[in-house]
């Protein structure tokens, strides 16, 4: 299975993701014309390691801006970390947030919630 | 404002306090190139944040759901028209867009604002958890979430009106007013 590498644009993050050693990576900031059209592959990469393995993943979040849309596509990729987390995968989700960042602290709250994952809010300066 | 007269214009759009006043189609550059735009201006603004978000969610709202739409290629896709004012007042800032509306769904949405104006900012939080979790109001465009994210803002009232305009569409505004706080 290849890696996923999304290269940063102004209205997409970069999204990384190595099937090696499940490291996953989001960081910047999300509001395209079209959520579910950027997001279909990186579901599609998440999807194809959790049927082929059992290894662990760690997925780093690192977002300064997000669109609704957006914060929907960011919930089924959560949805896609809990199930391969309820038949047993190891997932460690990472979500930062910049200090003083409260709309981006409160979100990660949000989507911590209502998720039985190991789920860590990390804030950097 | 009289139009024909460009000083008028200029004394006007300054008078209004304008930061930024654009009408016509939206595509995403140009909603790129705006927000881009917006966070020059703001830049250092303890609102920048919100006033940014609740832009681009506006913007899409033009782009995806404007009755009055702009033909972009051959392949018969299109984007919506519409009007979208930043001021800067002494308390507030204050986002208008705009956008011609079909008929029909004039009621509907009108329902759906009301709803969301009656609701206090932890309700309407909650609102956008479940909303979101349900994925109910999404399509292939969107989340559907666009006017709860500018809703349950705190910092944010939302108004909207929706008036007669022509024989095909109402017109449909949203005012969202950010206070500047501190």
């Amino acid at each position: 299975m290849q890696k996923l590498e999304l290269a940063k644009t102004v209205d997409t993050p970069q999204v990384s993701f190595d099937p090696t050693n499940g490291q996953f990576h989001v960081e910047g900031e999300s509001y395209p014309e079209n959520a579910l059209d950027f997001y279909g592959p990186v579901f599609e990469s998440l999807n194809q390691y959790i049927e082929m393995t059992n290894g662990p993943i760690t997925a780093h979040f690192k977002l300064s801006y997000f669109n609704s849309s957006s914060s929907k596509c960011l919930l089924d990729i959560f949805d896609i970390l809990e199930a391969f987390h309820s038949v047993g995968g190891k997932v460690t989700v990472n979500w930062y947030y910049q200090v003083e960042d409260e709309d981006i602290k409160e979100s990660g709250e949000d989507f911590a919630d209502d998720l039985s994952l190991n789920f860590s809010l990390v804030s950097f300066e | 404002m009289q139009w024909s007269d460009i000083s008028e214009i200029y004394k006007d759009l300054e008078h209004e306090k304008i930061i930024m006043f654009y009408k016509g189609p939206v595509p995403q550059e140009t909603l790129v190139d705006m927000g881009s735009f917006l966070k020059s201006m703001l830049y250092g603004n303890p609102r920048i944040k919100t006033i940014f978000a609740i832009f681009v969610e506006m913007a899409h709202n033009i782009l995806n759901h404007s009755g009055e739409r702009e033909m972009i290629d051959l392949a018969g896709n299109d984007i919506g028209v519409g009007l979208i004012i930043l001021r800067e007042l002494p308390d507030h800032f204050v986002l208008k867009s705009c956008n011609p509306l079909r008929r029909e769904a004039a009621d509907p949405l009108a329902e759906r604002l009301a709803h969301l104006r009656s609701m206090s900012k932890d309700e309407l939080k909650r609102l956008y958890v479940s909303l979101r979790k349900t994925g109910e109001n999404r399509t292939q465009k969107g989340a559907g979430l666009g006017l709860v994210e500018i809703a349950k803002r705190p910092d944010t009232q939302l108004d909207f009106a929706i008036q007669p305009f022509n024989h095909q569409f109402d017109l449909f505004s949203l005012t969202a007013t950010i206070s500047k706080g501190g």
